[in-house]
């Protein structure tokens, strides 16, 4: 990481610096400027302003060293004290990564103080893992994600991974950026795919133009490099044989987070209204999707209640969205949500490509329309060629018989 | 909080983009530059706190020259004053160097409070907001839907959080990015924007070191760029397949079609058991 350097020689206490730097980073003490890191954003405006060419920048891209840097973590979230199972789809990537970069994957887990060692050993070993960090703090709550920004930043600095992975979910994305800005690294918002180029850098690829470009990205000068990866785009796999010894080390952080006093907001209640309560769609094991076969906004609504009764998660397709009978949220595609549920059931989907692209790991895809031609039956494992509606007032018709 | 400043983006319409199917590269031409949709739901959300409790709502934006369409469209919805921070020096930069940029026209400018969109339409990082905020040191209330009330200094805002949505007060200064919540936007209210209420800035006004901002100031590169060759018309077919396998993928688009499928075209209660029998 990079730092600007005051020379001791060269200032002569002047405060001119102090005065330029937006950022309150600088002070003078014995007559000579101090440079707080912790404040300092590495704008340069001292640099440029300094009557004595007494500040310079350390320049990472000529002289950081970044040798130092190893391994790869991957941050791993609880839902609902679990281990989400996107975050094991990350670890199976970065076992991958590690194979042709050389490096040691390490799970760095936030929360959920209750979780057994035992148990952690038994997961992380099927999964080739043998280092888990878990981080835990009485005061950790998946709604203030800054003291994980303050946690995870502490660690980054202190044992410099090379790689660092966030799952690109509500959390992921609101802690990586700021954990970037602490660490001062790059970071790759989205990505599809990473892969390890020929000088063992991290390449991250991802979607921009709403789909239609895919950016090849690099983080040549800083380190670590790290990225967030869109959920479900890779397939969670267990290793052959699992590891020995899965060494567990748990962090608890005491005290006040020193970090907290910025987060002065305090959650003073939990909305359970609108589709709160559901799982998220990138977690759910269940998926009804409606697609523009449903014909209105009522249409829409009976399928959602279908969906609510057989305790599926609702999805729309991008048609859908756009005739606002339902939020940007629930779709599903390569503009939305990637899905890897166990059970897909297509109400009315057409199945344009770019809907098929964000379902076609999914373990059994149902779908119903009435046209025999419709290209979701070419990856559909159920193609039921009915009008969607009669279907559903039978599934429902048969369902309530089974309950009862 | 007396007064807020509102970061807008102005994008190309993502909707009229069209891939080149000869040389694979994007058609720019025809294609309407719009003001980013979380930014302008942004800026309606400022706007109802200057009706309801009458701060004063300044707008900026980082961009080309004709950026400065998006800050007239601003002004003519109700916006007091627009910064254009607009300079060559600053292309390419990525997330970290146009935070580092807003960053200093924030402080420069003396906002304290700064509201913007989640993402843009044609990037997406959904960066800059968290970076921001981390800069200036001050919460950061990411994909907030709305703000409900601004009472004694605190505002009571409601955002997503995981799978649930969260009420939250909080004091200010802080950074909020907005999702794009599905609302009327009001109307203009100016005919004409006055120009004059924007300024217009560059890298020398803000301090900043042309050799650490832009492409020079970034820390990610883009190495390359391709076209999604699903756009393309065109797949990518592995040589080892078979002449039928072949032809299954490409009309499928790439997608490998699925070998064992079961086809119901009658309804009896038996098919229909079938199915429900997988929702358990």
């Amino acid at each position: 990481m990079s730092y600007i350097e005051v020379d001791k020689n060269m200032c002569n206490g002047c405060a001119e610096c102090v005065a330029i730097c937006n950022y309150e980073a600088i002070s003078v003490i014995n007559e000579i400027a101090v440079i707080d890191r912790n404040k300092c954003t590495l704008c340069r405006a001292c640099i440029k302003g300094c009557t004595q060419s007494a500040i310079s920048i350390l320049k990472l891209h000529n002289k950081a060293d970044l040798s130092n840097y190893k391994g790869i973590w991957v941050i791993v979230e609880y839902f609902d004290d679990q281990l989400k199972n996107t975050g094991f789809q990350l670890i199976s990537k970065a076992n991958k990564l590690a194979e042709i970069s050389g490096d040691k994957v390490t799970a760095v887990l936030i929360g959920n103080s209750k979780a057994e060692n035992k148990k952690l050993q038994k997961t992380f070993s099927d999964y080739g893992v043998s280092s888990v960090r878990h981080i835990t703090h009485e005061g950790f709550t998946r709604f203030i994600p800054e003291d994980a920004v303050d946690v995870i930043s502490d660690q980054i600095m202190e044992d410099k991974p090379k790689i660092v992975l966030f799952l690109g979910t509500i959390f992921g994305r609101t802690i990586a950026p700021q954990i970037a800005v602490r660490v001062k690294t790059g970071l790759t918002a989205d990505c599809t795919e990473l892969e390890i180029d020929n000088k063992n850098n991290l390449l991250q690829i991802r979607p921009t133009f709403g789909g239609k470009i895919l950016a090849t990205i690099e983080t040549p000068h800083s380190c670590p490099q790290m990225a967030s990866v869109r959920p479900n785009v890779f397939v969670e796999e267990k290793m052959p044989i699992p590891v020995e010894n899965v060494k567990i080390e748990r962090i608890e952080v005491r005290g006040k987070l020193s970090f907290s006093a910025k987060a002065l907001k305090e959650v003073i209640r939990i909305e359970l209204g609108e589709g709160s309560l559901e799982t998220p769609l990138d977690e759910a094991k269940v998926i009804f999707c409606a697609g523009l076969g449903v014909g209105s906004k009522e249409g829409f609504e009976k399928v959602e209640k279908f969906a609510q009764k057989c305790g599926a998660t609702i999805a729309a397709t991008r048609a859908v969205v756009d005739e606002g009978w339902t939020d940007f949220s629930k779709q599903i595609g390569q503009t939305g949500v990637t899905v890897i549920p166990e059970l897909y059931v297509a109400f009315g989907v057409s199945g344009a490509i770019h809907h098929n692209i964000g379902i076609r790991n999914s373990r059994k895809i149902v779908a119903i329309n009435n046209d025999p031609r419709a290209s979701i039956f070419k990856i559909a494992d159920y193609c039921i060629v009915a009008d969607l509606f009669e279907v559903l007032d039978k599934m429902e018709l048969q369902g309530t018989r089974q309950t009862i | 909080m007396e007064k807020v400043l509102v970061c807008l983006k102005q994008v190309p319409n993502t909707k009229d983009i069209k891939i080149d199917p000869e040389n694979h590269t994007l058609i720019r031409e025809n294609v309407e530059s719009v003001i980013n949709p979380c930014d302008d739901y942004a800026l309606e959300q400022a706007l109802k706190l200057k009706r309801k409790y009458g701060i004063k709502v300044a707008t900026m934006t980082m961009g080309p020259p004709q950026a400065e369409s998006i800050l007239e469209y601003s002004l003519r919805r109700g916006a007091d004053e627009s910064f254009l921070l607009s300079d060559t020096r600053l292309a390419g930069s990525d997330t970290w160097a146009t935070s580092i940029a807003i960053a200093a026209l924030i402080k420069k400018t003396g906002y304290k409070s700064v509201f913007c969109g989640q993402e843009s339409v044609d990037s997406g990082t959904g960066h800059i907001g968290a970076s921001i905020a981390e800069l200036l040191n001050i919460p950061l209330i990411n994909y907030t839907r709305e703000i409900e009330t601004l009472e004694n200094g605190k505002l009571q805002i409601l955002a997503k959080y995981d799978t649930a949505d969260a009420l939250m007060e909080v004091v200010t200064p802080l950074v909020i990015s907005f999702l794009k919540q599905d609302r009327e936007l009001t109307p203009l209210i100016e005919e004409i924007a006055d120009r004059e209420k924007i300024w217009k800035m560059s890298i020398d006004d803000l301090k900043l070191d042309p050799a650490y901002v832009g492409l020079d100031g970034s820390f990610t590169e883009v190495v390359n760029i391709d076209v999604d060759e699903r756009f393309t018309g065109y797949v990518t077919v592995d040589r080892n397949m078979t002449a039928d396998k072949r032809i299954l993928f490409i009309s499928n688009g790439g997608i490998t079609e699925k070998k064992e499928r079961k086809v119901i075209r009658e309804l009896n209660n038996k098919t229909i058991e079938d199915i429900v029998c997988l929702f358990k």
